[in-house]
């Protein structure tokens, strides 16, 4: 190989982009900004290539939602039957892949028990939520509640979330569904079932998300109700404490992490597509940072109308938060996209 | 001396490999952005003396430009300031701009000054309307009060796969005037909206509705987001009436860029307005 021949391949190979020798073009490149989202002591720069990998090889559909394993991985869940599950290192790293029976693969919730992690998958095409070992093998699956009495099929039947109370309890939010949440005890028994469509506080529309929330020292509920803008908080018992009103953001459903509430917001404002941001909570559910939103302002202990300022996201999904405050974000019907990660600045 | 030109050559490439890298990384990732729709606070698009607006896009730097002749805003148009009124039927556009953002894309409201109108003494709804697009019933079509792109949004009332028929009786009689009606048109949810408009008015000589006027609306087109229209249909009849009939045909044929295969098309109507 000699110079000339060299020279000739790369400028054939950069040919349409820019010359490689436009060095003063790369020298410029410190007048571009990096991007600063989200408000107080909350705010993030951009990194949208976190997670990105060959999809050709590890392709995903929709990016439902994504945790943290005690070893720090992060977990994906996708509805992509090549792999339902991503497994990266907190780099971006892929690490591991494994699923292929989750057509509707769409909830995701990791339960350290005796050491040993274990997810939750609810399956919106298999109307049922299934169990597994952190390398894919199945527990036990919760098929639809018959018992209940109130499902006359089990296509009514379309889990989207579940939570693990620490005495074991299993909630599962029917949020495509009939809006009830179940109650199951750790043998997988049902012990009772709330909310449901109605007009009343503490019925649901688009009860999406459902996580145990222990930030006041006791166990309880936070269930999203998406369409109605609102994050309603419950006993364990299934009664409703308080409801949280969020106007305009479609939240999915509720992180917490140390005194914060981190929630994928999919849509804002008037439900135009790809409105989305990010909603943090502080210790007292105000919101605090809206990432790609507006600054939240409260008047008269009400917060004004929430809407999508920057359009970095699409549709967010679900945020996972890991030690250091970093959060990635996984999209739903967003063109294919891997998770986007956000780095606290 | 051969041994240094093979360091400068490996190192060569080391550093075009190098920087090709970091072009490539920075054509692919180091993405502009978009700035979202700007926000048009308002409390009614339709509205009798005046309507005060503001317009917002909460990014520090962002410069909004607005229009109200239906020109498309840019940086020549009118740079927003403080909130203004509108006295007129106008549509308003408006662009946001910043320097480190690709510039938004243009937000569109239709303003209706009702204050010569036609009171209503009756509205009846003929047509068989599904119970989520219930909304208030008739009332609905004459509150004043506008739904939103959110379809669901419980002030819309629609129909599926037929047409819809109105039937509304005037305080006054009149021969001449405007119909408005609020319409949404939404092709990803199948909404799109009539595809003829027909006015028919009761004679009392004849103890029939005759055709006062009909008016064909243009049909939404595949690049199209979503979006909120005022159709206006002047008219006149050589009777005078206070009855009218007012059937909105549904779009027959989805385009042929929509997926869809079926003639299950909607029509949504939040407002109907005679001036």
């Amino acid at each position: 190989m000699n110079r000339r021949n060299f020279v000739k391949k790369t400028a054939a190979f950069s040919a349409g982009t820019l010359s490689l020798f436009n060095l003063p073009f790369i020298g410029n490149r410190n007048e571009f900004k990096d991007i600063i989202i989200g408000h107080g002591n909350f705010q993030y720069t951009i990194d949208l290539h976190w997670g990105s990998l060959n999809a050709q090889h590890v392709p995903v559909k929709d990016c439902h939602e994504m945790v943290q394993d005690s070893q720090g991985r992060i977990i994906l869940l996708t509805n992509h039957t090549k792999n339902n599950v991503i497994i990266y290192d907190k780099s971006g790293k892929l690490l591991e892949t494994w699923g292929t029976e989750y057509p509707g693969a769409h909830g995701l919730t990791l339960k350290n028990e005796g050491g040993e992690d274990f997810l939750y998958i609810c399956d919106n095409n298999l109307h049922e939520m299934i169990k597994t070992d952190i390398k894919g093998r199945v527990i036990y699956r919760i098929p639809y509640p018959v018992e209940t009495g109130v499902y006359e099929a089990k296509e009514k039947y379309v889990p989207t979330e579940s939570a693990i109370a620490s005495n074991g309890d299993i909630y599962i939010a029917d949020g495509y569904g009939q809006q009830y949440i179940m109650q199951y005890n750790q043998k997988g028994e049902l012990i009772r079932f709330f909310g449901g469509r109605g007009e009343g506080e503490e019925h649901f529309d688009n009860a999406h998300g459902v996580t145990i929330d222990t930030r006041s020292g006791k166990e309880e509920l936070l269930i999203t109700a998406r369409n109605q803008n609102k994050l309603k908080r419950f006993t364990l018992d299934g009664k409703l404490i308080e409801v949280i009103d969020l106007p305009g953001a479609y939240i999915c459903r509720a992180v917490v992490h140390k005194k914060e509430v981190y929630l994928a917001t999919i849509w804002s404002g008037d439900r135009s597509p790809n409105t989305g941001f990010i909603s943090i909570l502080d210790e007292n559910n105000k919101l605090v940072s809206a990432p790609c939103g507006n600054v939240p302002t409260y008047e008269n202990g009400k917060l004004n109308n929430m809407y999508q300022t920057l359009k970095v996201f699409q549709h967010p999904h679900d945020v996972c938060v890991d030690e250091d405050e970093n959060l990635y974000i996984a999209q739903w019907n967003s063109g294919n996209v891997y998770p986007i990660k956000l780095n606290r600045v | 001396m051969k041994i240094e030109a093979m360091f400068s050559f490996n190192s060569m490439i080391k550093n075009s490999i190098m920087a090709f890298l970091v072009l490539n990384s920075f054509f692919i990732f180091g993405q502009e952005f978009q700035l979202a729709f700007p926000i048009i606070k308002t409390q009614n698009c339709i509205f009798e003396d005046s309507m005060k607006v503001a317009l917002e896009l909460d990014i520090p730097g962002v410069k909004l430009y607005y229009a109200l002749d239906g020109s498309e805003p840019n940086e020549q148009s009118m740079l927003y300031r403080k909130p203004f009124s509108i006295k007129e039927d106008v549509v308003l556009k408006i662009k946001a701009f910043h320097e480190d953002f690709i510039s938004s894309e243009t937000k569109s409201l239709e303003f209706i000054n009702k204050g010569n109108k036609i009171h209503f003494k009756e509205l009846t709804i003929e047509s068989y309307i599904p119970n989520e697009y219930k909304a208030n019933g008739s009332y609905t079509l004459f509150d004043n009060n506008r739904g939103s792109l959110n379809h669901r949004d419980g002030k819309w009332i629609a129909t599926k796969g037929s047409d819809l028929t109105i039937e509304i009786v005037t305080k006054e009689k009149i021969s001449e005037g405007e119909l408005i009606v609020g319409l949404l048109k939404k092709s990803g949810s199948w909404i799109f909206g009539p595809q003829e408009i027909v006015v028919s008015g009761y004679n009392d000589a004849t103890n029939e509705f005759q055709l006062v006027q009909s008016e064909n609306i243009d049909p939404i087109l595949e690049l199209d987001p979503a979006q909120m229209q005022f159709a206006k249909i002047p008219f006149h009849s050589d009777f005078s009436t206070s009855k009218f009939k007012i059937e909105m045909k549904k779009t027959e044929i989805l385009p042929d860029w929509h997926p869809g295969d079926s003639g299950n098309t909607w029509i949504f109507v939040d407002e109907i307005i005679i001036k």
